[in-house]
């Protein structure tokens, strides 16, 4: 729809689309957040809830022993992101 | 010219004493010999000019060696020559060439900057006479100047001395040219006279005999022509330099103006050059037309002689004619053509001055300087309004303003843009808009021109439009054109269509115009949708702010134009909702397609109380209808999962708004407009579509729906209690249809009732009495209670026979509960099993402890 397209002028104009909605973002230390969206900044700072954290951890192991990679996850209520540890921000896949 | 500071020049002050004094003498004054002759002319040294040229050059001199810095002094002004009405008429054109001729080109006016005061000249103290007295030896001067600056040669004949014999032959020549010339006028008017009159015998003969006498001096003519371009042509072959000054003496003419041509059988000297620099000279009639610069003073002297001739010719015509009247009418005549060539002279002179005074302003700027200007000029008009960034220009604007509004009345102050523009009457402004239009026009064309070509570059590109997207990689320098780092397209229809991704999207955007074809256009994407909603919540926060800042109610204008605001915002809003159109215009409908995501449920319920109930009828009814479009719907199945997922969350989270927001709050219709009416009609809706509608009453959100509507309607049909105690019911035909669509409504819900239990759909995967099955049934009856209760009131309208057979179609249901209740141990699970059951029993009036199990 041509007067849709002309209201995303600028990448944050995405971002917006997703103000109360289901994001997945991405941080930087193998971290991965699963949230309502609720509020942004020009940082990337975010303001989430109902979020999920998943934590890839990798264990230290001898070498030439096979790595063993560990998914933490955690429930967090309300969330305020940093913005400087934000990799991606994107739409849940599925719905 | 001064050469070497020398001051050369002659007093210009001194030109109308001059012709004064010349006036007053038929021919020119040659005073050698004259008791005031002050020999100085002698002292002159009369040989040896053969080399001058050579040694001086005739061509134009350059500055290397003008260190007096008095360079080109033939460029300042001259001034207006007097008008010559004191003139004697005969001696005015005489005048003219003086003037135009000899004394501007051939006798250059030196206008010394800083000689004449704080240097006095060598000339002025050699000889007074040079130095600007009012003696009539001047005109002597002014016909020879001094020999030894070959620049001021008027002719060729002034490059050698000519003895008065010479000058004598001249003039009897220029005589008989003359007197042809007059012959020839006269003839024309004889010859008219000839028409006009019968012409008597005695004429025809006198034509004759001048007709004869004519050709007689045709031929004496022409041999003084052939004479004199003899000896031009010798004087041509012994001075080299000859056809250089010849040359240069005919760009001095055209410069001037001065372009005249013979009508003589030799054809015209003048360069089509010349000719061409002074197209709007007007060829004098009555001039003496003459084209050689080297017949300069001959022409004076035909002209000297001009009147004198023509007056002999009219004494030999009057003899022979006898007629005096006529020969009185030919001298009127002649004066008159005098004085008009006069007058014609007078305003070319005028002319020639001017052109000559502006062209000391010749080449002072370089091509380079215009283009600089030019650039300056555009840049400066590239904004839409040159004044408006014109500080001075405003000031200016405002100081007329305000003088004008103090001066004229104050009515106008009103119209501030009228007086700002000024009154279009007046010339001043009117000009400078003119001015202004042109301009821009101007400076518009050049940036389409740019644009255009800049398009058709980048059509020759193979990218198309993409081109460059990632910065240029070649063409231009990359200051001439900056690099681009991003670019993102501004979005209009036209770059919609030209950029590949966005005409994707335009293809898939929905029209609202159903003549779309066959060709039913794809749905709002999942970002499309969410990007109105934004736009929406946009919308309707401008309208809360509007709210707040509510004028005062006294304010009768300010509320209107308010009312007015809201009003524009609420249809923005209902227009960005999309719920009118064509029904089956997509799929889903925009309208299901905006309430997909939980924003958008959210944003009907806050929209609620804005919607008129008309709207919330017709946002209703487009849910009914495409009910299953609603994406709670469609998503209904993951509901009957016993497993907690996330996905069961969201959709959990989705039919909990759906019901919420937009049922109970946003499209919940006020009191005023909730009739059984309403209701009826949505119920039908439903009912509608009859393999949909058995679809729908398996999924948990649709059941809810229904039994919302349900409710409500029960409710209307019973009446409901007014504000002061009394009853107000439904009317009674909305009542019959009530019933009547309940009747349809129990039998197409009653084969649907054993699989609209969540517990029915689920249990069967199970196998039957295990402890499994009972454990997964206490989650279940979770589920299932929402459909006993909406059971339980469906069972109450209903009537006795109908009850009966509701009780035959849920037995096994009522039965198995029970009996899994029965296994339970006492406790929350085993009692709200028993709840459930007895909802529906305590609504027929039984009880489940009236059931005999086993």
């Amino acid at each position: 729809m041509a007067e849709v397209s002309g209201e995303i002028q600028e990448p944050f104009d995405l971002i917006r689309l997703s103000l109360s909605e289901r994001v997945v973002v991405k941080l930087r230390g193998d971290r991965q957040l699963s949230g309502v969206l609720h509020a942004y900044d020009g940082h990337m700072n975010l303001i989430m809830s109902d979020v999920e954290e998943t934590i890839m951890i990798v264990d230290p192991v001898p070498e030439g022993v096979k790595p063993s990679i560990r998914v933490a996850k955690r429930h967090i209520e309300m969330l305020y992101v940093r913005g400087d540890g934000v990799i991606l921000v994107s739409p849940p896949q599925r719905e | 010219m001064s050469f070497f500071g020398f001051e050369t020049s002659l007093p210009q002050h001194q030109d109308t004493g001059q012709n004064q004094a010349f006036a007053e003498e038929d021919v020119a004054v040659y005073t050698w010999g004259d008791a005031s002759y002050d020999t100085l002319g002698d002292a002159l040294q009369e040989a040896g000019d053969d080399l001058n040229d050579e040694t001086f050059g005739s061509g134009p001199v350059g500055k290397d060696f003008d260190f007096s810095g008095t360079f080109d002094n033939t460029r300042q002004p001259k001034p207006e020559p007097a008008p010559s009405q004191n003139i004697p008429s005969g001696l005015s054109n005489g005048n003219n060439a003086w003037t135009s001729n000899a004394a501007t080109s051939v006798l250059p006016k030196h206008v010394h900057p800083s000689g004449s005061a704080a240097a006095p000249s060598v000339f002025s103290r050699i000889d007074p006479l040079l130095a600007g007295r009012t003696e009539p030896k001047q005109v002597a001067a002014a016909v020879h100047p001094p020999v030894d600056a070959p620049f001021m040669i008027a002719g060729d004949y002034a490059s050698q001395p000519r003895t008065m014999a010479e000058i004598e032959a001249d003039m009897k020549a220029a005589a008989m040219q003359q007197q042809q010339l007059a012959q020839q006028r006269e003839r024309a008017r004889i010859l008219e006279q000839q028409q006009m009159l019968a012409q008597q015998q005695q004429q025809q003969q006198r034509l004759q005999e001048e007709e004869r006498m004519r050709q007689e001096q045709q031929e004496k003519l022409a041999s003084i022509e052939r004479e004199r371009l003899l000896q031009l042509e010798r004087q041509a072959r012994s001075d080299p330099l000859w056809a250089i000054r010849q040359a240069m003496m005919e760009q001095k003419i055209g410069n001037q103006g001065h372009v005249h041509e013979r009508n003589q059988s030799i054809p015209s000297e003048a360069s089509p050059m010349s000719r061409n620099r002074q197209p709007m000279i007007p060829v004098l009639p009555s001039q003496m037309p003459h084209a050689a610069p080297a017949q300069q003073q001959m022409m004076l002297q035909e002209l000297l002689y001009h009147q004198q001739q023509q007056q002999q010719f009219l004494e030999q015509q009057l003899h022979a004619q006898q007629h005096s009247e006529k020969s009185a009418e030919v001298m009127a005549d002649a004066q008159r053509r005098i004085q008009e060539a006069e007058i014609l002279e007078a305003k070319h002179r005028r002319r020639v001055s001017k052109i000559q005074s502006m062209a000391r302003y010749n080449d002072l700027m370089t091509q380079s300087d215009k283009d600089f200007i030019t650039r300056v000029q555009v840049a400066q008009l590239v904004t839409s309004d040159p004044y408006a960034d014109d500080f001075y220009a405003q000031v200016y604007a405002s100081i007329k303003q305000q003088r004008n509004a103090s001066e004229i009345n104050l009515l106008k102050l009103g119209s501030a843009g009228a007086s700002t523009q000024g009154n279009p009457n007046q010339r001043g402004p009117h000009r400078r808009e003119n001015a202004i239009q042109r301009m821009q026009a101007q400076v518009e064309r050049l940036v389409n021109n740019m644009k255009s070509r800049e398009l058709s570059k980048e059509a020759g590109a193979p990218h198309g439009p993409l081109a460059n997207v990632l910065g240029k990689t070649s063409g231009r320098s990359y200051k001439a054109a900056p690099r681009q780092l991003l670019q993102i397209a501004i979005a209009s229809p036209e770059s919609a269509k030209a950029h590949p991704v966005k005409e994707h999207e335009a293809e898939k955007a929905p029209e609202h115009i159903p003549s779309h074809g066959n060709q039913a256009p794809p749905p709002f994407s999942r970002a499309e949708a969410l990007l109105i909603i934004e736009r929406l919540f946009t919308n309707i926060l401008d309208m809360e702010q509007l709210r707040r800042n509510k004028p005062l109610a006294e304010e009768q204008v300010a509320i209107a134009a308010w009312n007015e605001k809201q009003q524009a915002l609420l249809d923005q809003i209902w227009q960005g909702l999309r719920v009118a159109g064509n029904l089956h215009e997509t799929n889903p409908h925009p309208f299901i397609a905006l309430i997909a995501p939980l924003k958008g449920k959210r944003f009907i319920g806050r929209l609620g109380r804005d919607l008129t109930d008309n709207q919330k009828v017709m946002a209703l009814s487009v849910i009914v209808t495409l009910i299953d479009q609603v994406d709670v719907i469609r998503n209904a199945a993951i509901l009957d999962s016993v497993e907690d997922s996330q996905d069961r969350r969201f959709v959990e989270r989705q039919a909990y708004a759906f019901q919420e927001h937009v049922i109970n709050q946003g499209l919940q219709l006020s009191p005023a407009s909730r009739t059984l009416r309403v209701y009826n009609s949505l119920i039908e809706f439903m009912l509608e579509n009859g393999p949909v509608f058995s679809r729908v009453m398996r999924t948990r959100p649709g059941l809810t729906l229904l039994e919302h509507f349900f409710a409500e309607a029960a409710l209307l049909k019973h009446g409901l209690q007014g504000p002061d105690g009394e009853v107000i019911s439904a009317p009674p035909e909305d009542i019959a249809k009530w019933d009547k669509l309940y009747d349809r409504l129990f039998d197409v819900l009653l084969p649907l009732w054993t699989i609209m239990f969540p517990s029915s759909r689920i249990l069967p995967a199970f196998p039957p009495d295990s402890m499994e099955i009972i454990q997964v049934s206490l989650v279940t009856d979770g589920f299932d209670q929402p459909v006993w209760r909406f059971l339980a009131g469906f069972a109450l309208e209903g009537t006795v026979e109908q009850h009966s057979r509701l009780v035959t179609q849920l037995r096994a249901k009522v039965m198995g509960t029970l009996k899994m209740a029965q296994r339970l141990e006492e406790g929350k699970a085993k009692a709200r099993k028993i709840r459930n059951v007895d909802l529906f029993l305590n609504a027929l009036g039984l009880s489940s402890s009236q059931i005999p199990l086993q």
